[in-house]
């Protein structure tokens, strides 16, 4: 599975803290220029792709002919599978039929719509650059161009708001039928002008109970249409995300770009944030390498646990223990005495969150690492 | 050997910060005791600790050579004693060494509390005492209403007080005039049998221990063998010599001298302090004033992490070495697992130890509530002591519980009256006497249990005066209360760490305070938790900590699964620093809050 990632925005949204700039326009080709050397220079023709993921910032911004050279690089590198699944982000605001019909000429065949919200005083709030209205319609324009795999990213526990307008939310997104929704509750990381302002009291969230309502509501509403497969992830069965998916059953995965994530053979790294560093970097000739981390045996058990903890389904224990060569029951007896106990986790054959457990899946997860 | 009429011991008793060390220091300064190159501010307390607490915990000795006025030199000893309530035997004993003392009053705090305590120590003693009126370069000085204060309240004659200025140096030789002239030389005789009081004494890991004494009577010299009376413990002397202040090996030491000795003893159990040393096989009377010090102040100690439980063993077995006064025991709790009963002198003792062992040896320690020794009469008529909530008898199996009493005086400006009468009605105290010293002065005397003391009374007194009240106290027996035993369950588990003896009076309010407080404390978890008080098995009052509902990062991280690993890492070890008490994470300030709040 291979990530590639566009570090360019037109705007900052206010909760936003990945690893994208805002009017960088002038070093895009040099960008692309650089991520077709990376694709090339790590190429591995062993390497089984059945996955790829354009995210970002805003993958649109390197405009489609640049998208169609890392596209070639790719499909010339690697063993990219007959049936792969090729995601790609795009904002409401960028997306018209010709651009993305285009864009599935070149193969992308998944469009992950980031909506975030169907109210526009939200939309303004979170300094999106598009409108409820612009939403729908930019929905409506890629099943025109031919996409019947899109998802919408939808954030709730917004300041102010309240748990019946997250509802209306809710149904406005099912009523537009997509196979996909991702719901996120609002994340407030340092460093963003949201965490500022919630600092500064300026604004405030809704309170745990309201947050644990919307999550609620969330997976009852939207279990009655979707396959719920992962804590904040619904698709249609069938249309779950691959790539995703890969990550949550700890697959190794290549990361392309400024401050792309790779992990390979229990190591994992990430590349130069800043994109003018990664430019430099690569055209010098070498890696853009910043930093590497060995993943242990026991790290990767613990990684194993909790992001299989993430899926609705869990994992099967004896998957675990075969990989891994240990007595998983044994070895968190108590734990498992406690959570189970408490009605947070399922731990039979297959270990999974229960219902409850989902909602403070920290807390549950932070007991395996 | 030096004459006896050349010699004077003495000491310097004061309040807390009313300059003794300061004082000393100019002493050996001005009689070149010690080169002002050499000076380390304040010699004389040697330990870092005590350094950096600015408080005297163990009392040493200093050899001062002064030429007087009169054309004679003497050799003075000063023994400088502890400043604590915690140490009044300590104290004592180093009073008994003396003939006299310089009793240090602040000239702009005036007589205060410890003032007060050392001074009937020092008449105890039958010292002759100077006062010194200090810090009378200060602009708030008031040496006047200090000197009334010392004559009224303490009946010690202030008509020739020294004015002093231990900062300037002014008036330290009229101290030294003043020694030689009001403080009798020893009286003791040199040629009858060794009697020598053991002041102090301390470990070292090269030398074992190190004795300070006073000889009364009589020699001591290397090669001889000797034998603590109230130990029996016979060995022979290797070294005996005068702290200048370093050690200064010597002959030998004679009535009157002042200085230390190192036998092949290596357990300071075995040389207490108020013991007599005498020549083995001699008949002599023991010198009067010995007693066995006991444990006042208990409280566990347990290793946050309980790995550490060797650790901490091994920790009080070295710092006993040096502390014989600490007494420990293992100890187990179901909340915190392996741990040791400690005992203390007093609550500055108990701080002194935990912090020696978290420094010193690296542990993280939770204390327990400190609890005293309350005596229970069981139905059988037997005694039975008991100094942990867990040993609390069940009700019906006993006819009567005694508790330690204090007799607490307590210095204060007169505006605080009311608030401390009040404190101390609260803490079930009951009023002895009251008396003005000054305008400014009012000394206030209070029977109050032990147990009210150890509960935090001393910030609460200093809270509720801005920090100018004074206390100090002495023991003065059991009586018996009505007792009860309060217990704290967490989701249906008593908490044995949380339970106390109250008074019966106030064991409902204590139990809801004190449920109220955990909850504010206590942090949501992953499961409600319900936190009960019971008396007797009998609940009286409930909390609920609600279960957290909603702990998840929905976003996932794409390839950066590192970070969440990590932040999920950091949430496990912000609980693992919590005491996992059954199902529930407690934070580690809950367990003091027990002794803080308030009913
Ligand atoms: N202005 C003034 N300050 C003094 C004088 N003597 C002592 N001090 C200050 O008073 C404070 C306490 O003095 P110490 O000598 O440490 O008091 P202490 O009685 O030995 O206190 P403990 O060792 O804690 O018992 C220090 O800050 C001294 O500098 C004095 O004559 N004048
Ligand atoms: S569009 Fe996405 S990546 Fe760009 S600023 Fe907004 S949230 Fe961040």
């Amino acid at each position: 599975m291979i990530y590639v990632h566009t570090p360019f925005c037109a705007s900052k949204c206010i909760y936003c803290d990945f690893n994208t700039y805002v009017g960088r326009e002038e070093m895009i080709d040099d960008y692309t220029a650089a991520l077709v050397k990376e694709i090339r220079a790590r190429s591995d023709s062993r390497l089984k792709i059945s996955t790829i993921y354009f995210g970002g910032g805003n993958p649109l911004k390197l405009g489609v002919v640049n998208l169609s050279r890392i596209m070639r690089t790719v499909r010339k590198y690697y063993s990219v599978d007959k049936n792969v699944e090729i995601s790609l982000e795009a904002n409401p605001e960028d997306v018209n039929t010709s651009l993305l019909t285009e864009c599935s000429d070149l193969g992308f065949n998944r469009l992950s719509l980031g909506i975030q919200s169907f109210d526009d005083k939200k939309l303004i709030f979170l300094r999106r650059r598009h409108t409820a209205k612009e939403a729908v319609s930019a929905y409506n324009v890629a099943l025109e161009a031919g996409f019947d795999n899109v998802n919408i990213d939808l954030i709730f526990g917004l300041p102010g708001q309240s748990v019946e307008e997250w509802r209306r939310e809710l149904k406005q997104v099912v009523a537009l039928e997509p196979s996909h929704v991702s719901a996120y509750g609002l994340s407030v990381e340092p460093g963003t002008p949201l965490y500022a302002a919630i600092k500064k009291g300026n604004i405030s969230i809704p309170d745990e109970e309201n947050q644990a309502r919307m999550m609620e509501i969330t997976h009852n509403y939207l279990s009655g249409v979707y396959h719920h497969y992962e804590i904040s992830n619904f698709a249609r069965c069938g249309f779950e995300c691959r790539h995703n998916l890969n990550y949550w059953l700890g697959r190794d995965y290549l990361g392309f770009g400024a401050g792309a994530y790779s992990c390979l053979n229990n190591r994992r790294f990430c590349n130069i944030f800043k994109p003018e560093s990664y430019i430099r970097a690569i055209f010098n000739g070498g890696d853009a390498i910043a930093a590497t981390e060995t993943l242990t045996k026991e790290i990767r058990l613990a990684e194993s646990i909790f992001l299989g903890l993430r899926l609705v389904d869990g994992f099967r224990v004896t998957d675990i223990e075969e990989k891994f060569h240990c007595d998983l029951r044994k070895r968190y007896e108590l734990v498992i005495e406690r959570l189970s106990a408490g009605n947070l986790l399922e731990a039979d054959k297959v270990w999974r969150l229960t219902d409850r457990g989902r909602l403070v899946a920290d807390a549950v997860m932070s007991e395996f690492v | 050997m030096i004459k006896e009429s050349l010699i004077r011991n003495f000491s310097i008793i004061a309040h807390i910060d009313h300059g003794k060390s300061t004082l000393a220091d100019r002493l050996l300064e001005s009689t070149h005791t010690i080169s002002n190159r050499d000076m380390k501010a304040q010699v004389l307390d040697s330990m870092d600790l005590e350094r950096e607490r600015g408080i005297t915990i163990k009392a040493q000795a200093v050899r001062i050579q002064y030429d007087a006025k009169d054309g004679r030199t003497y050799t003075m000893n000063l023994i400088d004693t502890p400043g604590h309530v915690d140490f009044t035997y300590e104290v004592s004993r180093s009073l008994a060494a003396c003939e006299g003392a310089l009793l240090v009053v602040d000239a702009a705090q005036g007589v205060e509390a410890q003032t007060v305590a050392n001074v009937y120590l020092a008449l105890e003693n039958d010292l002759a005492i100077i006062p010194v009126i200090n810090k009378i370069d200060l602009p708030s000085a008031d040496p006047k209403r200090v000197t009334k204060e010392i004559e009224d309240g303490l009946g010690v004659s202030a008509e020739n007080a020294l004015m002093v200025s231990a900062k300037t140096g002014l008036g330290v030789v009229d101290v030294l005039e003043a020694i030689i002239k009001h403080i009798p030389p020893p009286a003791g005789d040199p040629d009858s049998g060794l009697r020598a009081l053991i002041f102090d004494s301390m470990y070292d890991q090269y030398r074992g221990v190190i004795v300070f004494i006073r000889v009364v009577d009589g020699h001591i010299k290397p090669g001889m063998k000797i034998k603590m009376l109230a130990t029996g413990k016979v060995s022979e002397v290797e070294e005996v010599g005068v702290l200048s202040p370093g050690m200064q090996p010597a002959d030998e030491l004679a009535a009157g001298e002042v200085g230390y000795l190192i036998t092949g003893i290596k357990a300071l159990t075995e040389t207490k302090v108020g013991d007599t040393i005498t020549e083995a096989g001699q008949q002599v009377r023991a010198l009067p004033g010995y007693e066995e010090v006991k444990p006042m102040v208990y409280c566990g100690l347990y290793p946050i992490d309980g790995g550490q439980y060797p650790e901490l063993r091994e920790a009080l077995d070295k710092l006993i070495l040096n502390d014989p006064a600490l007494s420990f025991q293992p100890e187990t709790s179901t909340a915190l697992g392996f741990g040791f009963r400690c005992g203390f002198l007093g609550l500055l003792h108990l701080e002194i130890v935990k912090e020696r062992l978290e420094r010193e040896y690296q542990l993280e320690l939770l204390a327990t509530a400190p609890s005293v020794a309350y005596r229970v009469r069981l139905n059988n008529n037997e005694t039975k002591v008991i100094s942990n909530p867990s040993e609390f008898p069940n009700p019906g199996s006993f006819t009567q519980i005694e508790e330690p009493f204090i007799r607490a005086n307590i210095l204060t400006p007169p505006d605080f009256v009311g608030s401390i009468m009040k404190l101390c009605q609260d803490r079930r105290g009951e009023l002895e006497d009251m008396q003005y010293l000054s305008e400014k002065r009012v000394q206030i005397n209070y029977n109050l249990p032990l147990g009210e003391i150890v509960m935090d009374f001393y910030d609460q007194l200093k809270s509720n005066t801005k920090g100018y009240a004074s206390l100090d106290y002495e023991y003065i027996g059991y009586r018996a209360t009505n007792l009860v035993k309060l217990d704290i369950l967490l989701s249906g588990e008593p908490i044995d760490a949380f339970s106390a003896i109250v008074s019966s009076d106030k064991a409902y309010n204590r139990g809801k305070a004190l449920t109220e407080k955990l909850r504010e404390i206590i942090p949501r978890q992953m499961f409600e938790i319900a936190i009960q008080a019971a008396i007797g098995g009998k609940i009286i009052a409930r909390e609920t900590i609600k279960a957290k509902r909603k702990d998840v990062t929905s976003k996932c991280y794409g390839g950066d699964i590192s970070r969440k690993r990590k932040l999920l890492a950091k949430q496990k070890a912000g609980k693992k620093r919590m005491k996992q008490v059954g199902s529930v994470s407690v934070p580690q300030e809950a367990f003091l809050a027990v002794l803080k709040v308030s009913e």
